[in-house]
């Protein structure tokens, strides 16, 4: 759905950002790459964790994971008003620790809202919980 | 109405931003929304939310729409008290966000003790037929300091 300025080629590019571009990123190993998506001021707020604000520290909670990960996303709820934009979608996330400890599967739901920036969309906010299943 | 997002957190404020609708969701967070969840009414608690609204508790099954999330609010077998605080509120076009947290005490029904939890919330508040209402709200639970 768009709301007012919104077309469908925003649309069409906040979803992307979330069920592709995001996993890529996150999956990828590389925490700078993984806190670019994100806006100077982005605030990041896992589960049973202590937030995090701006890319620095986002990129380090990325590092302190010390996990591979595989992870799905899947895009539900998402509109674009002006140059705000917002996104709900479910995630399947494999977790493989570095330390060669027990793997896990674990899913999520999680919101993110976006920002329009010079070259596309960035992440504002991102909170996320856990759920039993999907 | 505004091109952009109008961030007034910093105390700055744009020169177009909707100052009334940012004090509006600001005060329906702080006030009807701990007012409805303190109430142990649930449909006090559901009419806050659009009809189709998503509610995304931590660790059991999202709710959507008014009559689940009233299930919802009814089924957590325990009686709670609210405080909300709000940290980020902005407003663009019809759309609206609020950061914030909730300090909630937690009496379960069966006699079982008292626990103090915190949560960080984030809720997106839309405006339709000139009404601001919670369209999706996610929360989840915080390392108390």
């Amino acid at each position: 759905m768009t709301g007012p300025l919104g077309g469908l080629a925003d649309l069409e590019a906040v979803k992307a950002m979330i069920q592709e571009t995001y996993p890529e990123r996150a999956m990828s190993g590389d925490s700078q790459l993984y806190a670019a998506m994100y806006t100077d001021d982005a605030l990041w707020c896992p589960p049973n964790h202590f937030d995090k604000r701006g890319p620095k520290a986002i990129a380090a909670a990325d590092d302190a994971k010390a996990a591979d990960i595989e992870a799905v996303m899947r895009v539900e709820d998402h509109e674009v008003f002006g140059n705000v934009a917002y996104v709900t979608a479910k995630a399947k996330v494999s977790v493989f620790p570095r330390d060669g400890g027990a793997g896990q599967t674990v899913f999520y739901r999680g919101f993110w809202l976006l920002k329009r920036a010079e070259a596309g969309w960035k992440i504002r906010l991102q909170i996320w919980n856990e759920k039993p299943f999907f | 109405m505004g091109t952009g997002a109008r961030d007034i957190t910093d105390g700055v404020v744009q020169p177009d931003a909707r100052i009334e609708d940012v004090e509006y969701l600001r005060a329906y967070i702080l006030e009807r929304y701990s007012a409805a969840s303190n109430s142990q009414d649930a449909e006090q608690y559901a009419e806050l939310f659009h009809e189709n609204a998503l509610w995304c508790p931590p660790a059991i099954p999202d709710k959507r729409g008014k009559k689940a999330i009233r299930y919802g609010y009814s089924a957590k077998d325990a009686r709670i008290t609210v405080v909300t605080f709000v940290d980020d509120v902005e407003v663009d076009c019809d759309l609206g966000f609020v950061v914030g947290c909730a300090h909630v005490g937690l009496f379960p029904n069966d006699g079982g003790p008292k626990r103090d939890l915190l949560f960080r919330v984030f809720w997106i508040f839309k405006k339709i037929g000139g009404e601001w209402k919670i369209a999706n709200q996610l929360w989840n639970e915080k390392i108390r300091p």
